[in-house]
């Protein structure tokens, strides 16, 4: 067998396994699926990744990382391009939209996360991940405050940058509120973003505590 | 159709399968639970928990939705009680209620609610009873938030409802801080608790 050949059955699984997670959802993801869809044999698919667990790993992990990094950079070029960013500007750095791509793609990280929690090679390649996406958000998060006027010592750039990952992982509290008719609407997230939290990045500390 | 007219019996026998449930998910976790499994554990045979609970979705429909967050009223409970108690009360009064993310021994805990909202993706009777717990729970957190900034400031200064779903939804991301200690890089408990201070300093008590 040529590389070439080998190279394209391994590329083939790892397409079909995407396919099968768009179709199926992530955590119905079954082998059988797989290898119907890619024409190849279970024991080709072993053959080249391993176990189940591997072959998940391999295929959530790069899910997990792809979106969260890109739009992270994305949303950074776009603040340092601006000529004159202000705090308003950060905005967009917070979840808050309800727009199904959003919503789909926060629901599709979870089920990650929540095989990850039975997965440990899964969890092994998201903590370094997490650890990439945390590291760019810091220095991130460090330019933007510096650029706007940094003078809040006792809040570190880590929590913050924390903060903010944090938050958008729980935004589906508000998705599931949103089942039952009762979530809390964007415009009023907004409003609270840009009163309340917007101004621990700019300003500085609240009342000095004892 | 689950059977849904209980003798005594049948919810003997359908608390022994909610138990066995409970007991398999500690051993195995959420998404490997096999109805098989759990009938061997209640002595029960698989045809009968099907009659009980429609399927293997409708009874983690019902057993995850106990189980997701079962304690933030008590929390919450706990909180006021101790902020009810003090003469002068401060913001600072606030945080012996709130979960810091470097709490180790709630690890397995939170993974598990993350579990069960995966889950919920897949079994819309779980997902409406998510729903639903969690309108409770935020209400429940926003009333006392409202007698917290009253008590402090005589009025509401920040919609108490959007700070309870700000509260619930970090403390659902701490899976996130799991992680980044995995890489040795979690973050520093003191500066998290300065930030929330910070932060609830300017919501509850106006800067202008």
């Amino acid at each position: 067998m040529t590389i070439e050949k080998t190279f394209s059955a391994r590329e083939r699984i790892l397409n079909a396994a995407r396919d099968t997670v768009d179709e199926n959802g992530i955590l119905g993801l079954r082998l059988k699926d797989i290898a119907e869809r890619a024409n190849v044999s279970i024991p080709l698919i072993h053959k080249y990744f391993g176990d189940r667990v591997n072959l998940v790993a391999e295929v959530l992990g790069e899910m997990y990382s792809n979106h969260d990094l890109d739009r992270l950079k994305e949303f950074a070029d776009h603040f340092n391009s601006l000529p004159n960013p202000t705090a308003e500007d950060l905005l967009p750095l917070f979840a808050y939209v309800h727009s199904d791509s959003r919503v789909k793609r926060r629901w599709n990280r979870m089920q990650i996360l929540a095989i990850a929690a039975e997965n440990p090679i899964l969890r092994a390649r998201i903590a370094v991940i997490q650890a990439d996406i945390n590291a760019h958000l810091i220095s991130f998060v460090h330019e933007a405050r510096q650029k706007l006027g940094f003078k809040n010592e006792l809040v570190t750039n880590r929590a913050l940058a924390l903060l903010v990952q944090m938050y958008a992982s729980g935004f589906v509290m508000n998705d599931t509120l949103g089942d039952v008719g009762d979530a809390v609407p964007n415009r009023e997230i907004l409003e609270l973003m840009r009163a309340w939290i917007i101004p621990v990045f700019t300003e500085e500390s609240s009342p000095p505590l004892d | 159709m689950p059977d849904t007219n209980f003798s005594p019996r049948i919810t003997a026998t359908r608390d022994q399968i909610i138990a066995a449930t409970r007991l398999e998910i500690d051993s195995k976790g959420i998404l490997g639970l096999r109805v098989q499994d759990i009938a061997e554990r209640a002595h029960v045979s698989v045809p009968l928990i099907y009659k009980y609970f429609g399927d293997r979705e409708g009874l983690l429909s019902e057993v995850l939705v106990t189980m997701f967050d079962q304690f933030v009223k008590e929390q919450v409970d706990a909180g006021r009680k101790i902020f009810n108690s003090l003469a002068e009360p401060s913001v600072k009064d606030l945080f012996p209620m709130f979960r810091v993310p470097n709490d180790r021994a709630r690890s397995s805990a939170r993974w598990a609610n993350l579990q069960t909202m995966a889950a919920s993706v897949d079994n819309p009777a779980l997902r409406m009873k998510l729903g639903e717990v969690q309108v409770e729970t935020i209400n429940y957190l926003a009333t006392f938030l409202d007698e917290v900034q009253i008590r402090l400031t005589g009025k509401i200064n920040t919609p108490s409802r959007e700070l309870a779903l700000f509260i619930r939804a970090y403390a659902f991301g701490f899976a996130q801080n799991d992680l980044l200690a995995e890489q040795g890089q979690p973050v520093n408990t003191d500066h998290y608790v300065n930030l929330m201070l910070d932060l609830f300093e300017r919501a509850v008590v106006p800067q202008k």
